[in-house]
């Protein structure tokens, strides 16, 4: 059966099919698409000579639900629309809300958002570490990997009270304050996890196998990145030194030292080690911002209840695992915001993905997906 | 000539590393199981301590046997996925003021508290909102279900079994 003549996609897509190639779907159900995109690839032999991402399968309305929902009503979709680090997202919603009618956050409640978003990033990473390795054809680094992380899950549980989808930022502040034993474990989680990475590099990283599958195998140039927009880690494993935390310092994020980790080589393995040391570098803001924590309330009392923003508009960004994460809302003056545009950067991150897999080997091209991170609820939104 | 010796550095640099790999493998192998052997044995009531579940009423301190849920529904109107119904009876009855004036007085008496869980996502608004902060996260995972309704609770029920009320 020839499948491409089936939908809009594929017969579009098959226009230009050439005599000597075959035309193949890799997914929407596929293992190696973390979710239900779906790549419309032409091969020649084993090499891809075009491919076509086919977005949509999981789409929900997420925008649109923003505009029929009132403002606090559109919290736990924030925590769904990116299941690795959800908190970012939170963040992004409630930081655009708090910048139009101007609500003061205590200092205490910026040092737990800063805190709970860069373990859920610490998260995120460990999964993508594992899973990352899985598609390269190795299965046990992600039982180290998810070792790791449901330690990490058991902290956030008692406090944010979920594992994957948060709904635990509000208007103000957080929804209930961190406790002595929330404290401990994250310290003890942080000195294990140091020698957690050592090993993880011994494990993979040095692994004669994985270094032959990602050294110089997907190369995004500088132009390619700055012509779609990607951010994050890939572009960062390219040489762009960009990080929403430094450039526009959100939070309290300007109080901690850290670095912006920048790897030159554009391949695989440079958004592998961009990952690896962004690791590092989360856990020493999460040690600095245990360190600091001031005292005070974990809510702002004087938010009000019924939160009702002057006309206008507001755009409000932060960095999560996979990106810039914006959002930008427009508000005629009424209970519900007139319109909701999320900015999520695997979007933009996949999309130079059909340019950049020309001429590619297939296993390659699995390669360089997984390299991206890509989410895909996020995505589809 | 160096071209060669580094080959082989590299070819014997690979080999090693594989091994590493089976060094860690192998220490592990022996090392206790992290997991719990999930439908005979079960994580303990610590690890799911703040876990958020199906909302409950919370019982007055002093006598832990009422709750101070006065039907006022603002739960039901701040809830994103409308999955809090009530039943809320109402009657009205003449009571004299002190100085001879008539005055109307609504009681509201609440007679069930439905929560459809398959709706619910958990996100604390109800439990936010309630004035008289009668509402609470409970924490029992284990939920299981043939149909749909099998996951509307009717808490207030719930409240009465478990605190002895009629």
């Amino acid at each position: 059966m020839e499948f491409w003549k089936e939908d809009f996609y594929s017969l579009k897509f098959a226009e230009k099919k050439r005599d000597d190639t075959i035309i193949i779907n890799i997914g929407p159900q596929h293992p190696a698409t973390h979710g239900v995109l779906r790549v419309l690839a032409e091969l020649y032999g084993e090499y891809i000579v075009r491919s076509e991402c086919v977005l949509g399968y999981l789409h929900r309305m997420q925008e649109k639900m923003g505009e029929i929902k009132t403002y606090p009503q559109f919290y736990p979709n924030t925590g769904r629309l990116d299941y690795g680090h959800a908190l970012a997202w939170n963040w992004a919603y409630v930081g655009a809300i708090e910048k139009l009618v101007g609500i003061e956050v205590p200092e205490k409640a910026e040092y737990i958002r800063v805190i709970t978003t860069e373990l859920n990033r610490i998260a995120s990473h460990l999964l993508w570490w594992g899973v990352y390795i899985l598609d390269l054809g190795a299965f046990t680094p992600v039982m180290y990997a998810f070792e790791d992380r449901e330690i990490l899950l058991d902290i956030l549980q008692r406090i944010t009270g979920s594992r994957l989808t948060y709904a635990y930022f509000r208007f103000g502040g957080v929804f209930q304050d961190i406790d002595s034993k929330f404290i401990e474990d994250t310290k003890k989680f942080c000195k294990r996890m140091h020698s957690r990475l050592n090993l993880y590099h011994e494990f993979v990283t040095e692994n004669i196998i994985f270094k032959k599958r990602v050294e110089d195998v997907g190369i995004f140039t500088k132009d390619t990145i700055t012509k779609y927009g990607a951010t994050g880690p890939v572009a960062r494993g390219s040489g762009i030194k960009y990080d929403v935390r430094k450039a526009e310092p959100y939070g309290v994020y300007d109080r901690f030292k850290f670095k912006i980790p920048v790897e030159d080589k554009c391949d695989c393995l440079a958004r592998y080690m961009v990952r690896m040391k962004e690791l590092e570098q989360s856990l020493s803001i999460v040690e600095q911002a245990i360190e600091g924590l001031p005292e005070g309330d974990f809510k702002n009392k004087k938010t009000p209840k019924m939160i009702k923003p002057p006309a206008g508009e507001v755009y409000f960004s932060v960095e999560s695992a996979r990106g810039k994460v914006g959002i930008y809302i427009v508000s005629d003056g009424g209970m519900n915001p007139y319109r909701v545009k999320l900015r999520s950067p695997t979007y933009s991150n996949l999309s130079l993905l059909d340019e950049v897999s020309k001429g590619m080997m297939l296993a390659d091209y699995v390669a360089t997906l997984g390299s991206l991170d890509l989410v895909i609820p996020e995505i589809d939104k | 000539m160096a071209t060669i010796t580094k080959e082989i550095k590299e070819i014997l640099k690979g080999i090693k590393s594989l091994f590493v790999g089976m060094k860690i493998t192998g220490k592990y192998m022996i090392k206790p199981k992290v997991t719990v052997n999930y439908p005979w044995k079960t994580v303990g009531k610590e690890a799911l301590e703040g876990f958020r579940m199906v909302i409950q009423l919370v019982p007055v301190p002093a006598n832990g046997k009422s709750h101070k849920c006065i039907a006022c529904g603002m739960c039901a109107r701040s809830c994103p996925s409308n999955c809090i119904k009530l039943d809320v009876k109402q009657t009205v009855e003449e009571i004299e003021l002190p100085d001879g004036k008539k005055k109307k007085k609504v009681n509201k008496n609440l007679e069930g508290f439905y929560v459809d869980f398959s709706l619910c996502s958990v996100c604390g608004l109800c439990v936010e909102v309630c004035p008289t902060k009668t509402l609470t996260f409970s924490n029992y995972p284990y939920i299981v279900g043939t149909t749909r309704n099998d996951f509307v609770y009717n808490i207030l029920e719930d409240f009465n079994k478990r605190y002895g009320k009629e």
